[in-house]
């Protein structure tokens, strides 16, 4: 949520200081006549200029901040034209109106969300609806004013005569453009409503007055009456029809003109506070001169060399991982374009190209040291894997004694002094930034402005060419020099983009990495439009920023700038860049410890010290934090099994392993460890299958999500359950469309593009009423839309709402909802079903059914059905939260899981089905029955869908299991609540409560990804630190089920644990900042702050941290799996994508093939190394869980 | 193949009975990310269209490629295919070849033949 209490205490508090002691001292002022003329000449000026600047805004509290200067100037004017009472009415109505729309701000993102899925009528209002909307307003305003009559005095009685038929006119305006209902009804509807709407302002308007006519006279003559009043609303009107109907191109331009120059008023930018020179340099002529020039004087490219700067585009814009709207929130791998490469290095890009780290900064370590909860021999294995020069014992020769080089290395990581952190990214302007981030926002308007950017149509850069050179911004900033040369830039955006490359004399060989650069200074944006080009549904019909369009806006901004606001690429970075004095430092704090160096003791410490930079010190704390982690993590399952299995021999204490550098090694001489190569040792199948167990009560099958084993262990300790991971889109990827929606949308993980949409459909009457009620609520949601968005309209509709929104905000303050409640229709059925055969897109036939059912069930790894299986979703409901969709399911695409499960459901019931499954040998009793469900991760309560199915014999266990579902559920609540700040008894109760910031942990908790049967991992409290993904080796004889995991569900893990490592690492750039100061702008996204900026990516500071302590560790993704060595290394060889991940330890594998054996720790290459704790000390001797979140990890 | 075959020269139609126009077959197999780059320097060179299998695989400079993931059409290899007239060729594997100069890939380029040369052109 977004809520912003500062803000909203300026806008209703502190800017009617002046309207207050105006109306306390108008009888000193009524001595003045020219006193009132001032206040409503001033009024109405200043309500004319805010407002319309607030309808150009795209962000949410912009346009709030812009519509309070308007609504303050309407007052103003009321004031001025003497009409005292209705100014009171106004100044409090307003001051409530605005509290609470600030507070509520976060709402917009899901605001926008509802209006996806079911868009409202978007046509312009024809003239006839304008028309009659405005008759009827006009005609219900005169009749309540006639009615109740208000006592006004002339000019009062204009004012709030005109505004308030205004307000009513947008609101029936909007109603009856969008409302699904027949025209006459609508219109009916609307007359009802416009009769209430103007009864109760004027009621309103009534009543306030005769309580405070005492002190607030109604009206008092001003020398501005009446006939003043009316000859400004009519000269305001004059003007609006002449801007909005001049006809022709010199209308376009008026209104291009027009839109810049309330644009930028609204978001001013100061050039003038640039380092270096002011004067402005006339950009050399000669710089053009190589530039072949065409008619219009742009460049010319060859076919050829235009299809190479579209490659050069593409790659560039592939260095920067999309970034999705948050409407539907997708954790990616900020450094997802890297990981073609090893880790370490990706780091370096990291910091190159975004200023971004990789690890936490050294302090945090240190601490974390200092607190017991990182070992020094957890430290000496990471140093040892960091580098072959540590693999080897050696010594150095330290004030007369040997001292061993880790014992010095470690001295250096936790306790050398550490320099100053280098910046990184491309080095440019933030002028230039400003200027481009600003019109990004003004562009990707999804959400529709009254007054959008003009020429949206035709590509980001077109339509900000054709505005540019009316910004006062961009005008200052490039001089009058760059103005003139703005004409010669070529109107095409790849020509400028070659030309601007050509100006700054940029290699063929180099041009990527300035087209990076360009793209880089603004990565929020540059997300955006990697979305838009490569991962926005076809059907998107939102703004698209493309790539290409915001390297050319950039190129054209900086090209005719002046040189000093140039972007350039950082240098690539050479290894260690420790400065002589730093390690001149470190090795002064060594020598203060251990003594001088003898012989050539100074050049090896000197040549040890040296290649570690703060960075790679960083780097080589984080291995051990991993090393640590996963060390508790292996510890704590290994230590649940029976003591049988751990009949292995314990380590010896001295140095840990290191892998040799050839593959053919069994054994390794140096060490006791034995080194397995997967195609040599060990390999069976492993153990014979268990006697068949029990038929369990019930059949759990959740998703793999890290929230999803708190309540399956919880809910196994309450009854003979058998619980499964499985991803949470229950492996049918389709597009939903629920009940009423005109559009369906992906369930599913963004890897995969839905083929098929299931529509809900009703079954009987009973889903009319949701229709209904769904059809109202959009139309008043549009209708206050309309109204909020006008010109004149929003005046009398803020006095008036105001009085009923602000009580009510107080309500939802002092009373937060528990749960806000889910508007889903009863009795509908997912119609999995094809109806038709010829419609290709909509339904399943049945072989696809069989082959998605086959999918399932193979993938679980069932070995026998219960009675009762459940299919569990989860999502997770949450008010005013920009950030909401990332906390409901990732494998439906930062959805809620229901839908899915229920298809699945329909799936897996379905008899046609059933027989085919039995004919490819999968047997599903007669008596099981497959139910859906969603697991609300806040509420902690687990819903069921399509009851009304499930035969009567099944009413008992249902109910036992939802008896103990609901006891899971609150051990799994309570259990959450130690690591959450606040108060326990509200934990499950924090989504409804539009003040919370922190609504749940949601994955933060993530660090392993388990791949195996549950009997592994059961009764082992794991934190909710492991995604859980069921996995039985022994069905799944060709490893097609291990390849689908390891291939999609793991990837995404992996995705989520960069998303969430990256966030808490690099806040500044892929984190999305303070959720206090969030402002959602056109429905995409948020910035950080009302004063724009870069789109802020990533997750918000709230959901990794709370205070100072981190809530996320940030440690890699460790794969712990079960399953033969050889069939996980052939999966991992035969899939780029994955080994690319696994090679590069973008995710560290840890395997075995059965409990027997103990876990093997896989190295690049493919050999395999035999696990030991790196401290011995650690696991396996309790029960301990495993570290739990929040940890007491502090930033520095 | 005789030397007319040349992408230069000009070259004579397959003799199929029915008159066919001599294009030019560009291929790429890309990782399925980079797709979308990919297809933007196709159609931007002038290709009025293209087809796109997805979930191809093989064995090659990289190793083995798996296909026919059965949850992630993304990551896997996917195998490009247009068809333009000559003059636009050299547009179209100038930017395929520029673009694999940071990716991973292959571009196969050979001579084919259609038989409504309007719908390529």
């Amino acid at each position: 949520m977004a809520p912003t209490p500062v803000s909203a205490l300026l806008h209703a508090g502190v800017v009617n200081g002046a309207g207050v002691l105006v109306l306390k001292t108008h009888p000193m002022l009524a001595a003045s006549s020219a006193a009132f003329v001032l206040l409503f000449a001033a009024g109405v000026a200043t309500a004319v200029v805010a407002t319309s600047i607030m309808i150009v805004r795209t962000d949410v509290k912009g346009s709030l901040v812009w519509s309070t200067a308007g609504q303050m100037g309407f007052m103003t004017a009321q004031l001025g034209a003497g009409a005292l009472a209705p100014a009171f009415f106004h100044l409090v109505g307003h001051a409530m109106y605005k509290a609470a729309a600030f507070l509520g701000a976060g709402d917009a993102i899901s605001a926008r969300a509802r209006r996806m899925v079911r868009p409202g009528r978007h046509a312009p209002p024809t003239l006839g609806t304008r028309a009659g909307s405005l008759l009827i307003a006009a005609g219900a305003v005169a009749a309540s004013l006639i009615v109740v009559d208000p006592h006004l005095g002339d000019a009062a009685l204009v004012l709030a005569a005109t505004f308030a038929t205004l307000s009513v006119a947008a609101a029936v305006s909007g109603w009856v453009r969008s409302v699904a209902l027949p025209a006459a009804t609508a219109w009916s509807a609307a007359l009802v409503g416009a009769i209430v709407l103007a009864g109760a302002y004027v009621a309103g308007l009534a009543v306030v007055e005769g309580f405070v006519v005492d002190e607030v006279p109604f009206e008092i003559s001003a020398a501005v009456g009446a006939p003043g009043v009316i000859a400004a609303i009519a000269g305001l009107l004059v003007g609006v029809a002449v801007v909005a109907l001049w006809p022709g191109s010199s209308g376009v331009a008026l209104r291009a003109w027009l839109y810049t120059i309330l644009f930028r008023a609204g978001a001013p930018l100061a050039v003038s506070d640039r380092p270096g020179a002011v004067a402005v340099e006339p950009v050399p002529s000669s710089i053009t001169t190589h530039v072949a020039t065409g008619p219009d004087g742009g460049a010319h490219l060859t076919v050829e060399q235009r299809s190479r700067l579209v490659a050069d585009v593409a790659a560039a814009g592939s260095t920067v991982a999309p970034s999705w709207p948050l409407t539907t929130f997708v954790a990616v791998n900020p450094l997802g374009a890297f990981v073609d490469r090893p880790f370490d290095e990706a780091l370096r890009e990291g910091h190159r190209w975004f200023d971004a780290d990789g690890a936490l900064p050294t302090e945090s370590y240190r601490r974390l040291h200092r607190d017991g909860r990182l070992s020094d021999a957890e430290i000496d294995t990471a140093i040892v894997e960091h580098d072959a020069l540590f693999a080897t014992p050696w010594t150095i020769s330290l004030g007369g004694n040997e001292v061993d080089v880790i014992e010095i290395v470690r001295h250096d990581l936790l306790h050398g002094p550490i320099g100053r952190r280098s910046v990184g990214g491309p080095t440019g302007s933030v002028h230039v930034d400003r200027i481009v981030t600003s019109w990004c926002a003004a562009f990707a308007d999804d959400d529709g402005v009254a007054w959008a950017m003009p020429g949206r149509d035709r590509g980001f850069h077109d339509a900000w060419r054709a505005l540019a050179r009316h910004d006062r911004a961009f005008r200052q900033l490039v001089g009058a020099s760059g103005l003139r040369r703005l004409p010669a830039v070529p109107e095409h955006r790849l020509d400028a983009i070659a030309m601007a490359l050509d100006e700054l004399d940029v290699d063929e060989a180099d041009r990527v990495d300035q087209l990076r650069a360009w793209l880089l200074r603004t990565p929020g944006w540059a997300g955006f439009a990697r979305w838009c080009d490569d991962w926005a549904p076809a059907d998107h019909a939102g703004a698209r920023i493309r790539v290409v369009d915001l390297i050319a806006v950039r190129a054209v901004v900086e090209m005719v700038a002046p040189p000093e606001y140039r972007t350039r690429p950082l240098p690539v970075e050479m290894g260690a860049a420790t400065s002589r004095d730093e390690v001149a430092a470190r090795l002064d704090s060594v020598i203060e410890v251990y003594g001088a160096p003898t012989g050539r003791a100074l050049d090896d410490l000197h040549g040890v010290l040296g290649m570690l930079s703060d960075s790679v010190r960083a780097q080589v704390l984080l291995a051990a934090h991993e090393l640590r982690t996963r060390d508790r993590i292996l510890g704590a399952i290994d230590a649940a099994a029976p003591a049988a299995q751990r009949s292995v021999d314990e380590p010896s204490t001295d140095r840990t392993v290191v892998e040799p550098s050839t593959d053919r090694t069994v054994d390794d001489p140096s060490t006791d460890r034995t080194v397995v190569e997967p195609s040599t040792a060990g390999l069976g199948t492993g153990s014979t299958i268990d006697a068949l167990q029990p038929v369990p009560d019930a059949q759990i099958v959740c998703c793999i999500d890290v929230r999803s084993e708190g309540l399956r262990r919880q809910l196994e300790q309450r009854g003979t359950y058998e619980t499964f991971g499985f991803a949470g889109f229950f492996g049918v990827p389709i597009r939903w469309r629920p009940l009423g929606a005109t559009t369906g949308q992906a369930r599913c993980p963004v890897l995969v593009t839905p083929q098929h949409e299931i529509v809900e459909t009703p079954l009987d009457d009973a889903a009319d009423a949701h229709l209904r009620r769904q059809t109202l609520r959009h139309g008043l949601d549009e209708a206050r839309h309309h109204t909020k968005t006008g010109l004149g309209s929003p005046f009398a509709m803020a006095e008036s709402l105001g009085w009923v929104s602000g009580p009510l905000a107080a309500a939802r303050t002092l009373r937060p909802g528990s749960r806000p409640a889910p508007d889903r229709p009863d009795r509908t059925r997912a119609l999995v079903e094809r109806e038709r055969a010829t419609d290709v897109r909509s339904g399943l036939t049945l072989e696809e059914r069989t082959l998605f059912a086959e999918a399932i069930v193979a993938t679980i790894g069932f070995r026998g059905f219960a009675p009762l299986v459940v299919l569990c979703g989860h999502g997770a409901a949450t008010v005013n939260n920009p950030h909401g969709s990332s906390l409901d399911c990732g494998a439906c695409g930062g959805a809620p899981g229901g839908a899915s499960a229920r298809v699945a459901a329909e799936i897996l019931n379905d008899p046609a089905v059933r027989a085919r499954l039995l004919e490819r040998s999968i047997d599903v009793p007669a008596t099981t029955v497959f139910v859906a469900a969603e697991h609300d991760t806040i509420a902690d309560s687990v819903e069921f869908f399509d009851l009304d199915r499930l035969p009567a014999e099944h009413a008992a266990g249902l109910a036992a299991l939802r008896r103990d579902l609901a006891a899971a559920g609150a051990a799994n609540a309570a259990d959450r609540s130690s690591r959450l700040p606040g108060r326990p008894d509200r934990v499950t109760r924090r989504g409804g409560d539009w003040a919370e910031t922190r609504q749940e942990w949601g994955l933060a908790g993530n660090a392993a990804f388990v791949i195996g049967p549950r009997s592994i991992t059961a009764g082992t409290d794991l934190g909710g630190r492991a995604f859980l993904h069921s996995y039985d080796a022994e069905l799944d004889t060709d490893g097609r089920a291990l390849q689908t995991i390891m291939t999609a569900p793991l990837v995404v893990g992996q995705w989520i644990s960069s998303q969430y490592h990256f966030s808490t690492t690099a806040p500044n750039v892929f984190g999305a900042g303070d959720k206090m100061l969030h402002n959602p702008v056109g429905g995409v996204g948020v910035l950080v702050g009302p004063s724009g900026g870069d789109l802020a990516s990533g997750l918000p500071a709230q959901s990794v941290s709370v205070g100072g302590s981190l809530a996320h560790e940030p440690v890699r993704l460790h794969a712990i799996i079960q399953a033969p060595l050889d069939r996980i290394e052939r999966i991992i060889r035969s899939n780029d994508g994955l080994r690319s991940l696994v090679e590069h330890r973008w995710i560290e594998v840890v395997a075995r093939p059965d409990p027997s054996e103990r876990w093997s720790v896989r190295r690049p290459g493919g050999t395999w190394v035999t696990w030991w704790p790196a401290d011995a000390s650690v696991p396996e001797s309790t029960r301990t869980p495993v570290a739990s979140v929040p940890s007491e990890l502090v930033t520095s | 193949m005789s030397e007319a075959s040349s992408l230069d020269g000009r070259r004579a139609p397959m003799d199929t009975g029915t008159p066919l126009t001599p294009m030019v077959k560009v291929e790429a197999v890309v990782d399925g990310r980079d797709v979308p780059g990919i297809r933007d320097v196709i159609l931007e060179a002038g290709a009025t269209g293209f087809t796109s299998v997805s979930n191809v695989s093989g064995f090659g400079h990289h190793g083995a490629h798996q296909g026919s993931l059965l949850f992630n059409d993304r990551e896997s290899l996917t195998m490009l295919i247009t068809v333009v007239p000559e003059e636009r060729a050299g547009a179209v594997i100038a930017g395929v070849r520029r673009f694999l100069d940071e990716r991973h890939g292959v571009l196969f380029v050979s001579e084919t033949n259609v038989s409504r040369p309007e719908y390529f052109t």
